[in-house]
């Protein structure tokens, strides 16, 4: 099934150094990161959930709280106990911790209007047009054209969100690298899902774990057999 | 430092202390078993407070996952999802505080002689032997999940290595020998008999060798766990291994951790290990090992906060 909601973005110019931007707190889900000094001018980074088309923050919530709705990452906080697990987990850090109501608070895309067919509210309210909504499929296809018209008119050009780290359903267009950006996962950082827990447990559990019981077993064995040497030892009459 | 980095840190202080405790629960249990078979009854302090230490460990690790928790009320609801280490976890307590409790009905303390009455089935061995594999086997379980979560978290490149569960479970069965030798030095210098002097040193030198070299193995994989992540490919893991041996952690890492937590005892260790059963040094040998079990102790929970804090610092700058 085609998912509703990827939001596209792309780097601005702006006129003048901007004021600080609010960090992503409990009462900022989404803000606007400015870099000043990127390439001679001033760019705008939209910061907030991702919408992981496979989200770590959901395989990890022990109380399957975290699910999604038309490729929308919503959580049920009538069920979330509040471990901060997928605060941890979300390759983002797009999730906050909520302390006082006791629970983990993110970018829910604006479900409630887009239940009603509204678009979300930064969409709506973007005064460039730099954002945009729609089915994934065709944001994924507009993204990629703006990458080209921006390329033909000999920029750079970058798209995130496409197939990186098995996509997400917010999508980038920018012409600044996304490492240079940053807030985007390194290549080395893994975004798995979960048909890969089995072998990722033998990877960086399993050996370990049972690597380390068997050298306390080896461990204790030996300091046995080296207690029975000893009392054979003593056994031996003295001449 | 330490409360300005746990009030920023998504997981802090009270983490820190529910792995700790953790491998501290499923180590006790492990030693206990492992006592039992290369010593059959002859340790029997040992597997004892195996027991109790490795019961009230497990319960102080739920009780800290609670306190961190923001509704603890719903933590029924954290047995739901399989996928989820935390769920693998929390089964794990619940197994071993089960499991455990039953274990320790094997073994009433000798000062509560009217308990024996009230558990007859104290007094045979072999369905104890099997409730201790069952223990080494779900206390594995319990000291290997305080690496696992870590290691299967998903987005910490600080924390994605085998080696955090080696060295977390080594300390977790390090913490433990020191946590039993702890116990059993405090009995002594409380009831002081002659005749059971000779089975406290011969019980203390084999916890004091043990726990020598699982504190060699800790001290090997913690050494090799900075100097891979020193030289990770990943920026972020860079950042994170940089903070713990050179930027803010590194007073706690070095100072906390392998100055009191590894060299201190260590050098106690091999000190009560060649001089220990001597005359000269028998009466010091209950106070250097607690001297010893306590810096263990300190060491092994300020190692926890140490790597937990380390794979978050980037993400809070």
């Amino acid at each position: 099934m085609e998912t509703v909601g990827p939001v596209l973005l792309e780097g601005e110019v702006g006129p003048t150094r901007p004021p600080s931007a609010p960090k992503l707190d409990e009462h900022h889900l989404m803000v606007i990161e400015p870099h000043p000094e990127l390439k001679g001018r001033c760019v705008f980074q939209r910061r907030s959930c991702m919408h992981c088309v496979d989200p770590p923050c959901m395989y990890v919530c022990p109380t399957l709280a975290i699910y999604q709705v038309n490729g929308v990452n919503l959580t049920d906080f009538t069920r979330c106990f509040g471990c901060r697990y997928c605060v941890v987990a979300c390759p983002y850090r797009a999730r906050v911790f909520y302390e006082e109501k006791g629970i983990p608070i993110k970018c829910w895309m604006c479900m409630d209007r887009i239940e009603q067919g509204l678009a979300p509210a930064c969409v709506s309210v973007c005064p460039v047009g730099a954002l945009d909504f729609g089915r994934r499929a065709s944001i994924v296809a507009k993204a990629r054209h703006r990458a080209e018209e921006l390329r033909a008119a000999g920029r750079e050009a970058y798209v995130w969100g496409a197939e990186e780290k098995h996509g997400t359903n917010v999508i980038f267009v920018s012409d600044v690298p996304f490492e240079e950006l940053g807030g985007f996962p390194e290549p080395e950082m893994l975004v798995t899902a979960p048909e890969a827990l089995p072998e990722l447990l033998v990877q960086r559990g399993g050996l370990a774990l049972f690597g380390g019981a068997a050298l306390i077993f080896l461990g204790f064995i030996l300091w046995r057999r080296a207690r029975i040497v000893k009392a054979k030892i003593k056994e031996i009459p003295m001449r | 430092m330490l409360e300005l980095i746990s009030q920023e840190l998504p997981w802090g202080i009270h983490i820190a202390l529910a792995l700790f405790f953790g491998g501290l629960g499923g180590g006790s249990f492990i030693v206990a078993a492992v006592t039992s078979v290369i010593s059959g009854e002859e340790f029997r302090d040992i597997l004892k407070f195996g027991a109790y230490v490795g019961l009230l460990a497990t319960a102080l690790c739920g009780t800290f996952l609670s306190l961190h928790a923001g509704h603890p009320e719903r933590l029924l609801y954290m047995y739901s999802n399989p996928t989820s280490m935390i769920t693998f976890g929390a089964t794990m307590i619940t197994s071993v505080l089960f499991v455990g409790l039953i274990y320790a009905t094997f073994l009433p303390p000798d000062s509560l002689p009217w308990l024996k009455s009230f558990l007859p089935w104290s007094v045979y061995v072999k369905p104890r032997k099997f409730f201790e594999l069952l223990l080494f086997i779900l206390g594995s379980g319990l000291a290997g999940y305080t690496g696992f979560v870590l290691a299967l978290s998903r987005a910490e490149p600080f924390w994605e290595t085998p080696l955090i569960t080696a060295l977390f479970y080594a300390s977790g069965v390090s913490t433990a020998l020191m946590a039993i030798g702890l116990c059993i030095a405090i009995l002594r210098l409380v009831q002081v008999t002659e005749e059971s002097r000779k089975l406290f040193v011969e019980m203390m030198h084999r916890l004091d060798v043990a726990d020598g070299y699982m504190l060699l193995i800790e001290f090997g994989v913690a050494m090799l766990y900075v100097y891979t992540m020193l030289n990770s490919p990943s920026e972020v893991a860079r950042a994170s291994a940089e903070a713990l041996a050179f930027g803010e952690l590194a007073p706690l890492f070095w100072g906390g951790f392998v100055f009191l937590g590894l060299i201190i005892p260590l050098l106690l260790l091999v000190l009560l290990a060649w001089k220990g059963r001597t005359a000269a040094f028998i009466r010091l040998y209950a106070p250097l090992m607690i001297l010893a079990a306590l810096c263990v102790l300190t060491g092994g929970a300020i190692m926890r906060f140490c790597f937990l804090a380390a794979g978050q610092l980037p993400v809070v700058k």
